[in-house]
């Protein structure tokens, strides 16, 4: 799957596929797994007054700053759509501000 | 799943020798069970039972990242040759061999025969060959960008009419290993070449993940260039440069997979190749492979290759500085771990 589109839907992200667990299936923990995403990931987004729910098992519902819902199948589309939220600017993992706050 | 046909790629710019090395290779009995597909029929004479021409077709997605781009040529051709082959309309093969044209991007070929669930499913990438014609290479490498695309993906790369006067291959070769260390360099002899060399190199073929990687740490590691530099100030390769990051300490993959998406986000265009041992706590390690923003699922090994157990990932950028990758990578990494309690309440 492309990483910057990822809303193509032909398989799992790949960022789904790894985890601590050899054998694929163990549903709880991809809940699990799907849960610490989220938690790490608002830790990520809560300087820019965005936040992200599990939703269903199947995707993340990103929460803008003027109380936008946007479903996303997967990380990749999540930070595409934050993207499109800040105007079009990424979120940069470089960034040293953000490092900082960090 | 049963096994999937391998797919060579072979690319190479305008006039690079791509057909004239593809004719060469068809003669090698390797290739008798090959489908070969070529987008132009040229002025060399292609001998084979299987070949078949494609135009190239594309869909850019809405986000217009070239990635993104499906090659719906590819898609319907390799489609109808497992339909074609399933009624017994033509013989069994074994294998394909795409030749792209001069000015493709590789990238969309690797994209989509993961983003097409039928593709995915019955083929897999063995690898990329690219043609490099030495007269020319200095002056493609300073004004074509899409030359700089087709050498930086390539798992080999063939040096061609390096007989011709005035070449001047230890510069040609310099040019072709700072963009891409990794990659095996041949020289053909009039367009000949070994075609065990270039085909079969099963680049990810699971019993061949780790040996992948480990190539590449050894090629990173011996290449004399300075890694560390983000902007190169001669301006001969346009940042192009690859380094490898090692942590001691177990990565956290959940915060790894949100990084490195993040980072494809922010400078996907600028990540050209990334591959990596991670150890992610498991048994064995977790083998990374990907090419701009195509990232193939990673897969768990039950054991580690050797005694080293370090998370090891090479990455090729442009205008990427090593040291802010790794401070990144560190940064978010410690995040994801409890915070280790002051040395005075250990001491308590």
């Amino acid at each position: 799957m492309c990483s910057l589109c990822g809303t193509l839907g032909a398989a799992a992200h790949w960022s789904e596929g790894g985890g601590d667990r050899t054998q694929v299936g163990a549903r709880r923990d991809v809940l699990r797994e799907r849960h610490r995403r989220v938690a790490l990931l608002n830790r990520v987004l809560r300087s820019y007054t965005l936040s992200v729910d599990e939703w269903e098992e199947t995707a993340y519902i990103l929460h803008g700053p003027s109380g936008q819902a946007i479903l996303c199948n997967d990380l990749t589309a999540v930070f595409a759509e934050v993207a499109r939220l800040r105007g079009g600017v990424a979120l940069d993992p470089l960034d040293p501000a953000l490092l900082e706050r960090l | 799943m049963s096994e999937r046909i391998p797919l060579t790629l072979i690319t190479g710019f305008l006039g690079s020798g791509k057909t004239t090395l593809l004719g060469h290779l068809l003669r090698d009995p390797l290739l008798s069970d090959a489908v070969v597909l070529v987008n132009e029929l040229g002025e060399v004479p292609l001998d084979h039972h299987l070949l078949r021409q494609i135009d190239e077709k594309t869909v850019i997605l809405d986000s217009g990242c070239v990635c993104c781009t499906i090659r719906t040529d590819l898609v319907d051709e390799l489609r109808d040759l497992q339909v074609r082959q399933y009624r017994g309309e033509i013989p069994a093969f074994r294998r394909v061999i795409v030749e792209t044209t001069g000015l493709a991007d590789p990238v969309p070929v690797l994209g989509t025969l993961l983003q097409d669930p039928l593709l995915a499913a019955h083929y897999m990438a063995d690898g990329v060959v690219t043609t490099v014609d030495a007269i020319n290479a200095p002056l493609q490498a300073r004004r074509q960008p899409e030359w700089v695309k087709q050498v930086v993906v390539a798992d080999r790369i063939v040096l061609t009419k390096t007989d011709l006067a005035g070449v001047d291959q230890p510069l040609v070769e310099a040019l072709v290993r700072d963009r891409n260390p990794v990659a095996e360099l041949l020289v053909a002899d009039h367009g000949a070449i070994s075609a065990a060399a270039l085909i079969g190199l099963g680049v990810l073929a699971e019993d061949r993940r780790a040996e992948q990687v480990q190539a590449w740490l050894t090629a990173v590691e011996a290449d004399p260039h300075d890694h560390d530099h983000a902007h190169d100030e001669h301006d001969h390769h346009a940042g192009v440069h690859a380094f490898a990051l090692r942590f001691e300490e177990p990565l956290d993959w959940t915060m790894f997979g949100l990084w490195l998406a993040m980072l494809l986000q922010s400078h996907g265009e600028d990540i050209l190749r990334v591959k990596g041992l991670l150890d992610t706590g498991a048994e064995g390690p977790l083998v990374l492979h990907g090419v701009q923003h195509v990232i193939h699922p990673p897969t768990h090994l039950a054991a580690w290759p050797d005694d080293d157990h370090a998370s090891r990932i090479v990455l090729i950028v442009r205008n990427i500085a090593r040291a802010d990758v790794e401070q990144s990578l560190r940064t978010f990494d410690r995040l994801a771990k409890p915070a280790q309690p002051p040395k005075s309440e250990i001491l308590a």
